[in-house]
């Protein structure tokens, strides 16, 4: 027996459809892009977060090891070379504040032409003193020479003595006392 | 007959229905659904992921920086490590010239020294007592750590050579601060029994200087 086939042309019949059914196809149509993008987003920021905490685990790593190696320094290289730079920092105080006396020394034999001279420098506390027990007329040179340098100042006697006799023959004792002053010494370079 | 559930049912069925049975509220309300929708996407999905990763991602600046100081500190330690190794022998001679503790022997070494290249004679050396401190704090500005030692000398010369051994003495590496020079004249017998070229006499009195760590 034949089997009978039936076509049906017209368009099937759909119920209404009922609110529910309207958003279900909101959902399955314009939501999917919301929805889509924020799982792309949520993808990427997930991806971003994976790359940052390597990253991050990394720089941990890198400051333990930092950390490690100038905890090494801090106990047995730093303090050397703290005590070096701190020793060097003194070195150079004490070099720019000593003495200075050969300068002066040379200053005043320079005004004194006769080698011979019986005089006794000393140069001590900033104070030069001049102990002589001949010749008035190399005083006065020296005591004129000794005001006109700008490395002396109050220039003074502080002991003259002459009698009689060391009137005639231009000699006395006398001790000619100065201070000191632009005696520093060139600095470190 | 309708239940009462079944009846609210029906009616917030039948409000569903107005809002979207004319084409300007169905456009407003799926608008507005729309605009809800992605406010709760951002605030639970991408919120939440952008902050963690933001957070993250400054705490890595800090830690970027605290890593470039570090190892900006480690290599200027090492660099001063491989300077000092490289000067040595510069670094044992200022260590020489300004040791931790008063070597007279070295100091005695130098003042030879120093007497052979002048032509002079030295006649007495006197170590004295250690300086005291709070002089020399006053005098060049520095810590307790800086002790000093006294030394007297009596050498014979001419005024040239004398004057070059102070001169010489005062720029030595090792720091010696001559506290008082005196020179000065020979004479009577000492004068007539001296030597042409050793007529002046000279007295000095200086300090050479040490570094003592642990002075309180």
């Amino acid at each position: 027996m034949a089997k009978s086939v039936t076509f049906n042309l017209l368009k099937p019949l759909q119920p209404p459809k009922t609110a529910w059914d309207k958003i279900y196809d909101w959902i399955v149509d314009k939501a999917r892009y919301v929805v889509m993008v924020t799982i792309i987003l949520i993808a990427a920021a997930f991806v971003a977060k994976v790359i940052v905490d390597t990253d991050a685990k990394n720089k941990k790593k890198q400051i333990d090891s930092l950390t490690e190696r100038l905890n090494f320094y801090a106990t047995d290289v730093e303090p050397k070379l703290r005590l070096f730079a701190t020793k060097e920092d003194v070195y150079t105080k004490l070099w720019d504040s000593s003495s200075n006396s050969a300068d002066i020394i040379k200053e005043i034999y320079s005004y004194v032409t006769n080698p011979g001279a019986d005089l006794t420098i000393k140069v001590a506390d900033g104070f030069v003193s001049v102990y002589g027990t001949e010749d008035l007329d190399l005083l006065r040179s020296l005591e004129a020479s000794l005001r006109n340098s700008p490395s002396f100042s109050s220039v003074t006697f502080s002991n003259l003595t002459i009698n009689q006799q060391d009137v005639q023959d231009l000699k006395g004792d006398y001790v000619l006392t100065a201070v000191i002053k632009n005696n520093k010494r060139t600095s470190l370079q | 007959m309708m239940s009462e559930a079944e009846t609210k049912s029906q009616i917030r069925q039948n409000r569903l229905n107005e809002l979207l049975n004319t084409s300007q509220k169905k456009t407003y309300f799926v608008s507005a659904v729309t605009v809800l929708f992605v406010l709760l996407m951002v605030l639970i999905g991408i919120l939440p992921s952008y902050s963690a990763f933001t957070a993250q991602a400054a705490q890595n600046v800090r830690r970027q920086e605290a890593i470039d100081q570090l190892e900006q500190k480690r290599t200027t330690i090492e660099n001063l490590v491989q300077e000092q190794d490289n000067k040595q022998t510069l670094v044992d001679k200022f260590n020489t010239a300004f040791p931790n503790q008063y070597d007279q022997i070295s100091v005695l070494s130098e003042v030879d020294g120093y007497v052979l290249k002048d032509g002079v004679n030295l006649l007495n050396s006197t170590f004295t007592s250690v300086t005291n401190t709070n002089d020399i704090i006053k005098k060049f500005q520095v810590t307790r750590q800086v002790q000093a030692q006294s030394v007297s000398l009596l050498l014979e010369g001419d005024r040239d050579t004398l004057t070059n051994f102070i001169s010489d003495m005062e720029n030595n590496v090792t720091i010696f601060d001559i506290g008082s020079a005196v020179i000065t004249r020979k004479v009577g017998k000492e004068l007539e029994n001296s030597d042409p070229n050793k007529q002046f006499k000279l007295t000095l009195q200086f300090n050479f200087f040490f570094y003592v760590q642990d002075a309180k």
